[in-house]
């Protein structure tokens, strides 16, 4: 693994980590008193602080350093959380997102100036006495220190700064040891030879772990080569500690983030630690030296726990990061365990299970054309082929908090440009969807999410007013529903306005003047093109380009939206999304010769018209009457170029769809089947086409074209609309 | 012979640190360390210590730290390198 692909992880975690913030800030906004929690909010600072010295990102590290000085103060109770204190916090968080996005894309830092005189004032000017002149004393390198390293000149001031504590926490540990003794932790640290590369400073590790209470029992020196022979740039110590059971298997793991391999824990009372990854054999005669037998003062468990018996508890060697977040706290509890693999590795297993289903539906065909249909070895087959399909798309599966923790941030900003006050409200974040799908879900969730407060929610003095609460509410949730997911973003705001919304369509042309819409219909035209309600232009939202994006967004993911609104009570929109697009609900239909797949996330119904059911306009053009309403009818054949196919819309089969430019009925020739398929990449495998969205390889072994039906009616937009004007 | 250590003993002092212990060792006489100016001190410097330590005992002379400052004495019993400062 080289360098680029550790400071890869050290993002993901930066990412983790500050997903994690945001949960402890809601926590803390709620009135969470738990010391725990401002504890963990420091800690995932400083792991990002750590991260940021050791890959060179100096502004970053700069920032949490200020930023962690004040969390210490908070954490260690010398300043009071108050509303304030919290309010620049989170201000400060926010920052951070920003400071860590740009390190990782490479852009300029942020603006931190003005950020950090905040935080310096917070330090000096409500803390104790005695807080102002640590934070004081952190910065001020000498001159030998300025030639290394930041990194270096950090961490040692931070050293430094916090060795008062390292000593008091190592006798409180001194004090635990009947606890280390009985269901303690015994951990092996030995840094990698290169450890020091990057300026790292294994001792830092050394100290984090003293400060959990934990207690140096033995040093290493085995492999300490004789002076000559030693290189001065390789890491050669090892040291054994003993950590009280009370403290978390996860905490003393999170000492080892960047240094993963280097260290063995194990439970007291468990099976003696395995060796730790590549140590080297002792061999020189210095460990017979006194150095070596001199153990660190007070600890007589030390020599007696290593013998301890009883091989029931569990040796771990080399820890997992878990990102889990949702893992039991207890100690006693199973380890999350998780292993972060390339996504390369797994899309190429996503796409051989793929295959797989493919090959074992085209061996069922055959083996049902030579009547050997019903052997229980093919129905055993299928079915662990379905098992071993959702099993791997379970794989790339995410919670979907990994987007509703951007959503906090989104709301604050708001609340800072609108003015208003609002109470966020989230569920089902734990509720898991398909990687793809958790990745293209955020700009539409953010437009939405604007949209509530900026269009949904009044000004507090109007809410008052109107009787409710001066804040208001928005609500996010997800949840599985009909396999699918369905995230509803909601608020208790004023609700649509038709008469304003219809109003403005009219004035827009999106539709007639003597138009007559159901609420559903007229609720669906702050989806059209180039709808706006907004008076002015803001830059939060009203550009009128949003909602229509927003549609067309979730339509690309096979999904729709739907709204419910009631004037004066809110308004709520629910995006129901396919849990994978790997594999898509379609029904199965042929055109002349040509088998295709239409996907059941656009189909309303389907339909064989009756007599005078069809308006013919034109030479080609036609609509057919579906309860009132005319909809013009799609001849796929044509669009797709496919010859010898029904072309009378009363011999063949119309699929009523919903597309970006409304409803379309698809003229096909018959239909076939319903089913689920495995969509393969047209891009990837062929070139694109326009009107066809992918293929898939049907039971048979030949291969169906999926339908782009968005791209479709858009290709016959101009002339249905004509039609549509026609006959109305 | 008297070595006085440098205030800072980060890994990039390490190697100069090594260089001079491996001539003063060379010499064959005993050592005698000035600790008291030392304000930081790492991993790197501290098996540099502990080596020369062991290679003055194996050759047979002295070889001491004295006055160690308040971070070096520190440093060296968090690494359980105290015996270090004794020795």
């Amino acid at each position: 693994m080289d360098i680029a692909e550790i400071q890869q992880i050290f993002f993901q975690e930066c990412d983790e980590g500050l997903a994690g913030m945001e949960v402890g800030f809601a926590a803390l906004r709620g009135g969470d008193k738990d010391p725990e929690t401002i504890n963990s909010v420091f800690r995932c600072v400083h792991s990002i602080k750590g991260g940021a010295g050791a890959f060179g990102h100096e502004r970053l590290q700069a920032y949490t350093h200020q930023y962690e000085t004040l969390l210490d103060l908070v954490r260690s109770g010398s300043l009071d959380l108050t509303p304030e204190l919290l309010d620049l916090l989170l201000s400060a968080f926010d920052l951070l997102a920003d400071h860590v996005a740009a390190s990782r894309d490479g852009d300029d830092a942020p603006n931190d100036a003005s950020m950090l005189e905040r935080l310096t004032a917070a330090c000096t000017g409500d803390a104790p006495a005695s807080a102002p002149q640590r934070a004081a004393e952190a910065p001020a390198p000498s001159a030998a220190a300025s030639a290394a390293p930041v990194v270096a000149g950090d961490d040692f001031d931070d050293l430094m700064m916090m060795l008062d504590d390292v000593v008091p926490a190592a006798n409180e540990a001194a004090a635990d040891l009947d606890d280390v003794a009985d269901g303690g932790w015994r951990l092996e640290y030995r840094p990698a030879a290169d450890a020091f590369d990057n300026g790292s400073e294994p001792l830092l590790l050394l100290r984090e772990l003293v400060r959990l209470g934990g207690t140096v029992t033995h040093c290493d020196l085995s492999t300490l080569p004789a002076l000559p022979a030693l290189d001065p740039d390789q890491a050669y110590l090892g040291w054994t500690l003993m950590l009280p059971g009370k403290v978390q298997e996860d905490d003393i793991r999170a000492v080892f983030e960047f240094a993963e391999s280097c260290f063995t824990l194990v439970r007291n009372g468990g099976p003696e630690p395995l060796p730790v990854a590549d140590m080297p054999v002792a061999e020189t005669p210095v460990a017979a030296t006194p150095i070596v037998a001199a153990p660190v003062a007070d600890t007589p468990v030390a020599e007696a726990a290593p013998q301890a018996p009883a091989p029931t508890s569990r040796a771990v060697q080399t820890p997992a990061p878990a990102p889990v977040e949702d893992a039991p706290k207890a100690a006693s509890a199973p380890a999350a365990q998780t292993i972060r693999v390339d996504l390369g590795k797994l899309d190429r297993l996503v796409n051989l299970v793929g295959e797989l289903v493919i090959t074992q539906a085209m061996l069922a065909q055959r083996l049902l054309e030579k009547e050997f249909g019903t052997v229980a070895e093919l129905v055993d087959l299928e079915h662990l082929t379905r098992e071993l399909q959702e099993s791997t798309m379970a794989i790339r599966a995410q919670p979907m908090k990994t987007v509703f923790s951007r959503v906090p941030r989104i709301i604050r900003e708001l609340e800072g440009e609108t003015g208003k006050r609002v109470r966020l409200e989230i569920e089902g974040e734990m509720t898991e969807v398909d990687k793809t799908v958790v990745e293209r879900i955020g700009e539409p969730l953010t437009h939405l999410i604007r949209n509530a407060v900026d269009h949904g929610l009044e000004m507090p003095d109007d809410r008052v007013a109107a009787g409710k609460p001066e804040e208001g509410v928005v609500r996010l949730s997800a949840a599985h529903h009909s396999g699918r997911i369905v995230i509803t973003v909601a608020d208790d705001g004023r609700g649509i306005d038709r008469t304003r919304v219809l109003a403005r369509a009219i004035e827009r042309g999106i539709v007639h003047a003597d138009a007559v819409l159901s609420d559903e219909e007229i609720d669906n035209l702050i989806f059209a093109p180039g709808f706006s309600t907004a008076a002015s232009v803001s830059n939060i939202s009203g550009r009128g380009v949003g909602m229509d994006v927003v549609r067309k967004n979730v339509q690309a993911l096979g999904g729709r939206v739907g709204i419910q609104s009631r004037m004066g009570s809110g308004s709520s929109f629910s995006l129901s999304l396919p849990l994978t697009l790997a594999v898509l609900d379609g029904m199965i239909v042929t055109v002349g010769e040509q088998v295709l797949v239409i996907p059941l996330s656009h189909i309303v119904e389907s339909l064989r018209p009756g007599a005078g059911m069809i308006k013919r306009l034109g030479p080609t053009g036609s609509l057919i009457d579906v309860r009132g309403t005319y909809v013009p009818i799609l001849p796929v054949a044509n669009s797709l170029g496919i010859i010898q196919h029904e072309s009378n819309p009363e011999r063949g089969v119309l699929i009523v769809v919903e597309s970006d430019q409304g409803q379309a009925a698809l003229l096909v020739d018959s239909i076939q089947d319903q089913r689920q398929v495995v969509v393969k990449s047209l891009d990837a495998n062929y070139q694109p086409i326009a009107g066809v969205a992918g293929a898939t390889i049907l039971g048979n072994g030949r291969v169906a074209l999926i339908v782009d039906v968005d791209a479709l009616a858009s290709q016959e937009r101009v002339a249905a609309r004509s039609l549509r004007a026609a006959a109305a | 012979m008297s070595i006085a250590l440098p205030s800072v003993l980060d890994t990039a002092t390490a190697s100069v640190l090594h260089s001079t212990f491996c001539d003063a060792i060379g010499r064959d006489e005993a050592l005698l360390i000035d600790g008291s100016a030392v304000e930081r001190v790492g991993q790197a410097c501290l098996q540099v210590l502990a080596a020369a330590t062991v290679q003055a005992q194996r050759s047979g002379f002295a070889f001491r730290i004295d006055e160690p400052s308040a971070p070096l004495a520190e440093m060296a019993k968090l690494a359980g390198l105290d015996s270090l400062l004794s020795a």
